[in-house]
């Protein structure tokens, strides 16, 4: 079965059309505004692992938390399960936030340094009253166990843990509601390599346990490669290029994945390039973003469409691509 | 006269804490050569910052170098007066940080805190040291140099402000560049620029640059000699192809393992277990045995020393004791 038709009989779990997410820049002058995120379209389906890569400033994790609603969007539509989210009220909504968990960059800013380890990981059980006192800390020490936490830490607050034990305690909070789908917010940027990857272990073992679905945002594409089914490559709050890791990694469509690719230090020197194709230029402010494809000033191979009209949407099996000219066509 | 920039001895660093004596730089020594660009990686908590923090004169209270010997182009800098090492520092050796925006002065325009630089270990006038700045500003990449002069530090990208740093640090023609993580901050994209910077400021100007990073993909990319060091000591030494090529040490080959690879799919990550130990609490023997794939008993009474594998390749290991692994 091609990957395309495994995905056609998986469920979409969380679709978004049309997203758009702004920030004003300064109150009382309505025009200025970042455009974080924009025209985006979506589908993570059940049980996958989706990534949302791209430089700082480009706009994935605005992206991550508008789709669980962290963010009000500013257009579009959410839609979770089937049914649309968009603009539920705080009540109704309730039962779907159970089922939608983040997990923070920064371990040590993500935890209140006030509570405890019980306490914190009990948060989200007694918010939503979900079990008697017995329950709960029987279910808390479950959680203690599944990330990989010894039960008599349970006392001790977050200063006496390291970064990676805090990013654990993270991971067992968002998991306390039995959630669907977990937004992973670089969930490993801020630890050491033998670290990173005890923690990249732990939340595949997760996923295969819970069958949970991971929106997993990173810059690092080296992880993206290890923990990813699928790749969405975002520049300026649009989207690029959407494909199945393997293939997206070999063969890139869109040029900013290729030069994303090209940029990355490999951990061998034998495969050192003298002569790198290295993107020039900084990333243009998102107040102003350039017009057409917001890739064109900095794309080698942009011609006069890139700076006027905005590039459509192109698929080719399960690749989807925003590009005039992308780069496949070339070769055929 | 040797041809090494830098050359550090045994060194010792110390802080004196209520607690007990941390020893964050542990008997290192460390050779830099003219014109070459060495690498010191490892964890957080390695020693690798303080290392360098030691070479610059810049250890705060309770920290301090406790014996060894530092030597800057053959001058013994260990135990310079606050103001001679003053004097040393921004026009001998200087030192770029992991973050430019808290490294910059924000409330002074970035030209004339490089223009300071000039003032400080120069004499010259302010017309000469402004066009000096314009120049470097040039020659490290930044467009419109002379706009940027009088440009603020929030006004610029991240790369931008690292590349004002490194102009900073280069405008006296230093015979030590020390980067301490200069790319950890930056994108992908951004940091492939910087390190090329680096490369072309090594061939250009004959600087020895000492890359302070976790990063072993920035190490293989652009650096001549890599120390690995952890809980303060240096666990192996090597040319860097001789490094990857062939891998000694079980904490180094298990660090290039636990990074996942582009070129392969796995589905479980390799680990190194445990964690780095407390450095007041570190094992008898080897400071690695705790999480040590390969630990013998000898290891957990035993410290072993630096053993010579190949010329110019060294690791702190005893199954390469009798040279070869």
């Amino acid at each position: 079965m091609s990957l395309a038709e495994v995905n056609k009989e998986r469920k979409a779990l969380l679709t978004a059309e049309h997203l758009y997410k702004e920030f004003p820049v300064e109150e009382g002058k309505k025009k200025e505004a970042v455009h974080a995120v924009t025209d985006v379209n979506l589908s993570l389906m059940e049980g996958e692992t989706l990534a949302l890569v791209g430089e700082s400033g480009c706009g994935k994790s605005t992206l991550g938390k508008t789709l669980i609603r962290l963010y009000d969007s500013d257009g579009g539509k959410i839609l979770f399960d089937g049914t649309d989210i968009t603009h539920m009220k705080e009540r109704e909504f309730a039962p779907f936030r159970t089922q939608m968990q983040i997990i923070f960059q920064d371990p040590y800013a993500s935890l209140n340094p006030r509570m405890n380890v019980f306490q914190i990981i009990s948060e989200p059980l007694r918010t939503h009253h979900r079990y008697s006192k017995e329950e709960l800390s029987e279910r808390v020490y479950q959680l203690m166990d599944e990330v990989g936490i010894a039960r008599e830490f349970a006392n001790r607050y977050p200063h006496q843990f390291s970064g990676g034990q805090r990013q654990r305690i993270g991971i067992a909070r968002a998991l306390a509601l039995n959630p669907r789908l977990i937004v992973c917010d670089e969930p490993v940027s801020a630890l050491d390599v033998s670290i990173q990857s005890q923690v990249l272990n732990l939340l595949k073992d997760l996923q295969e346990a819970y069958q949970l679905t991971y929106l997993f945002i990173s810059h690092d594409l080296s992880v993206v490669k290890f923990i990813a089914d699928r790749v969405c490559v975002m520049f300026l709050g649009m989207i690029c290029e959407i494909g199945a890791t393997e293939e997206l990694y070999e063969n890139p469509l869109h040029p900013y994945t290729r030069f994303l690719l090209n940029a990355i230090p490999l951990a061998d020197p034998a495969l050192r390039s003298e002569k790198k194709t290295l993107l020039q230029g900084d990333i243009p402010s998102p107040v102003n973003p350039p017009s057409g494809c917001r890739f064109h000033t900095r794309c080698p191979y942009a011609k006069d469409i890139c700076s006027r009209e905005t590039p459509p949407c192109r698929t080719c099996g399960d690749r989807i691509v925003y590009c005039h000219f992308p780069l496949g066509e070339e070769r055929s | 006269m040797s041809e090494n920039v830098l050359e550090i001895k045994h060194l010792k660093t110390q802080f004196f804490t209520r607690k007990g004596v941390l020893p964050a730089v542990d008997d290192v020594s460390i050779e830099i050569p003219a014109g070459k660009i060495v690498g010191i990686v490892g964890e957080s908590g390695c020693g690798k910052s303080m290392t360098a923090m030691s070479v610059m004169g810049l250890l705060r209270h309770p920290g301090r170098v406790v014996s060894g010997e530092i030597l800057l182009c053959g001058r013994d800098i260990t135990h310079l007066k606050p103001r001679e090492l003053a004097k040393l520092r921004g026009k001998e050796m200087s030192m770029i940080f992991q973050e430019p925006m808290t490294s910059l002065n924000p409330v002074t325009t970035v030209g004339k805190q490089v223009e300071e630089t000039i003032l400080l270990h120069e004499s010259c006038s302010r017309e000469e040291a402004k066009k000096r700045v314009i120049q470097i500003f040039n020659e490290v990449g930044i467009p419109e140099a002379e706009k940027r002069f009088d440009s603020y530090p929030h006004q610029l990208s991240g790369g931008l402000r690292q590349r004002v740093m490194i102009a900073m640090a280069m405008v006296c023609r230093p015979k030590l560049l020390i980067a301490d993580e200069p790319t950890t901050a930056l994108d992908v994209t951004i940091e492939a620029q910087i390190l090329e910077l680096f490369k072309r400021l090594r061939d250009e100007t004959g600087t020895s640059i000492i890359l302070i990073t976790h990063n072993m993909g920035v190490v293989a990319e652009v650096c001549d000699y890599v120390y690995v060091m952890y809980t303060g000591q240096v666990m192996e030494q090597a040319e860097t192809f001789e490094l990857f090529a062939n891998t000694c040490h079980p904490y180094t080959k298990g660090l290039l393992r636990s990074i996942p690879k582009l070129s392969e799919k796995v589905d479980r990550l390799y680990t190194i277990r445990g964690v780095v130990p407390n450095l007041l609490h570190l094992p008898e023997g080897c400071n690695f045995c705790t999480r040590c794939d390969e630990c013998q008993k000898r290891c957990l009474k035993e410290q072993p020393e630096l053993y010579e594998v190949k010329e110019g390749h060294k690791v702190r290991c005893f199954l390469c004791e009798k040279g070869g692994a």
